[in-house]
């Protein structure tokens, strides 16, 4: 625009040139090589069925310390299957097998017992799942389970927890009822809670908010953005708008590939994969 | 998604704009009274008005991501530059009405000349938007500062010229306001410029949004 009256240097608006933006050319920077790693996935494949169906294939992939990191994909992409491998929960699948590794805090995750493992990688699912006990026991469970029997220790651990989850303050004065009779959104936080009073390293969550009403499910999703400051967490959605929401990082599956990993913000600007691109405008699901 | 049909709506709102330009100023040029006026301000609101409508309409209902929320949001701002280029198409349609009913008929080449730049810059600003083209759309918002350098030229040279002349103030007036216009719409087109670059690629001015 001209400028008549004022001796003011005229907005620099032209200094784009052609090649800075054509597509994949563009000077993004990588600001997360800086991260800290807790899970490092290298060359893994996961199989179904005697090695005839291969789930995951050839994945690489970080996931860094005290960040939201989201798996997005199609249905049967492989993203559940990569979930569950890092408690080694698919293990448990008949006839399943992997290659690859998994590191967990450098080490490999069959270095350790499963329970060592699953007590630092806890797991919220989709569907709430308390136990059939009540509010108290449902989060005492764990570091029980594990040997604490101070009651005064253990008393703190559900206090602090559910104070954790936001849960205490609607439950403080029923702690024995059970804990299937809370509505869907304060069942949910109370299996967080379960899986928080082990004092874990990392959360997975499978679909977590699938199964809620969009006031529970931004209770949850408030929750996440909160519980990173002290956990590392890796969420499963189908639910793009929630991924782009809260998490730090995302990862676009798809057949069992890992298509993109970048920052969401990003990914969800300026994905660099074609496919990606085609996925979250819609273009095919 | 209805990307495609507000995006088929921005074409022929940018048509329009364009035609109305071309036509404002071959009024100018020929200042031929008995010409039918293609020049529909109410039209161009509309568009404006239904644009926006369904962009902010799609972004409520689509929630879009990456190439979708470019187009959404760049549509919702380039229209406006597009509907205040069809206001300047009605104002120079004025300013020659009104030059045209004075005795005296001059031409000032650089006038002339800069009408003539002004032209391809709103023809290519339309043209990069279509086609998404940002080495053309850079051209557009270079030749900005020669139309700028121009401008002042001509206002430079109309005291001058009622001096010489012995124009009438008025006449000098609707002149001054037609060079200022013009200066106006080569703005204009480098805003659609900009936001054709914007659509394409994310980056507006000198960032990238997103």
């Amino acid at each position: 625009m001209l400028n008549l009256f004022k001796n003011k240097k005229k907005e620099n608006n032209t200094s784009l040139n052609n090649e800075m933006i054509s597509n994949d050319k563009l000077p993004y920077s990588k600001e997360y090589t800086n991260e800290q790693v807790m899970f490092e996935v290298k060359d893994f494949n996961f199989y179904y069925d005697k090695k005839s169906k291969l789930a995951l294939k050839d994945i690489n992939l970080e996931i860094f310390k005290n960040k939201v990191t989201a798996f997005i994909g199609p249905s049967g992409c492989g993203k559940s299957t990569l979930l569950r491998c890092f408690d080694r929960m698919n293990e448990l699948i008949q006839d399943s097998s992997y290659d690859g590794q998994i590191l967990y805090k450098n080490k490999e995750i069959h270095s350790f017992n499963t329970i060592e493992l699953r007590s630092k990688v806890g797991m919220v699912f989709q569907q709430p799942n308390p136990f059939p006990m009540s509010i108290y026991n449902n989060v005492a469970y764990g570091p029980k389970c594990q040997g604490l029997k101070d009651k005064k220790e253990l008393d703190k651990i559900v206090l602090n927890s559910l104070k954790d989850v936001g849960l205490y303050d609607e439950v403080s004065d029923r702690l024995n009822i059970s804990g299937s009779s809370l509505s869907g959104g304060q069942q949910q936080r109370l299996c967080i809670a379960r899986c928080i009073a082990m004092s874990p390293d990392v959360i997975l969550m499978d679909e977590p908010t699938s199964a809620l009403d969009p006031i529970a499910t931004q209770k949850i999703e408030e929750l996440i953005k909160k519980l990173k400051e002290k956990y590392t967490i890796i969420i499963v959605t189908h639910n793009m708008q929630q991924a782009a929401r809260i998490s730090d990082y995302t990862a676009f599956f798809m057949l069992g590939e890992l298509v993109e990993f970048n920052k969401t913000e990003e990914f969800f600007a300026r994905p660099k994969n074609k496919k990606s691109e085609d996925y979250i405008t819609g273009k095919f699901s | 998604m209805d990307i495609e049909k507000t995006e088929l709506e921005l074409l022929e709102m940018a048509k329009f704009v364009k035609e109305s330009l071309h036509f404002a100023f071959s009024f100018y040029f020929d200042k031929d009274l008995n010409k039918e006026n293609f020049i529909d301000d109410a039209k161009v609101n509309a568009y404006e008005r239904k644009i926006e409508e369904e962009c902010l309409l799609s972004i409520l209902k689509e929630r879009p991501f990456a190439t979708d929320l470019r187009k959404l949001t760049g549509y919702f701002k380039v229209v406006e530059d597009l509907e205040r280029l069809g206001d300047h198409a009605e104002d120079i349609a004025w300013c020659t009405y009104s030059l045209a009913k004075f005795r005296e008929n001059i031409r000032i080449p650089k006038l002339d000349f800069m009408i003539n730049e002004c032209l391809k810059m709103v023809d290519n600003s339309i043209d990069a938007l279509i086609k998404g083209d940002v080495a053309l759309a850079n051209q557009v918002i270079a030749n900005d500062d020669l139309i700028d350098t121009t401008y002042l030229d001509i206002l430079n040279l109309l005291p001058e010229l009622k001096k010489d002349k012995n124009l009438d103030d008025e006449f000098i007036i609707f002149y001054t306001l037609l060079n200022k216009y013009v200066e106006r719409i080569a703005d204009h087109a480098s805003n659609v410029a900009e936001w054709a670059i914007y659509i394409k690629s994310g980056f507006y001015k000198d960032r990238n949004i997103i």
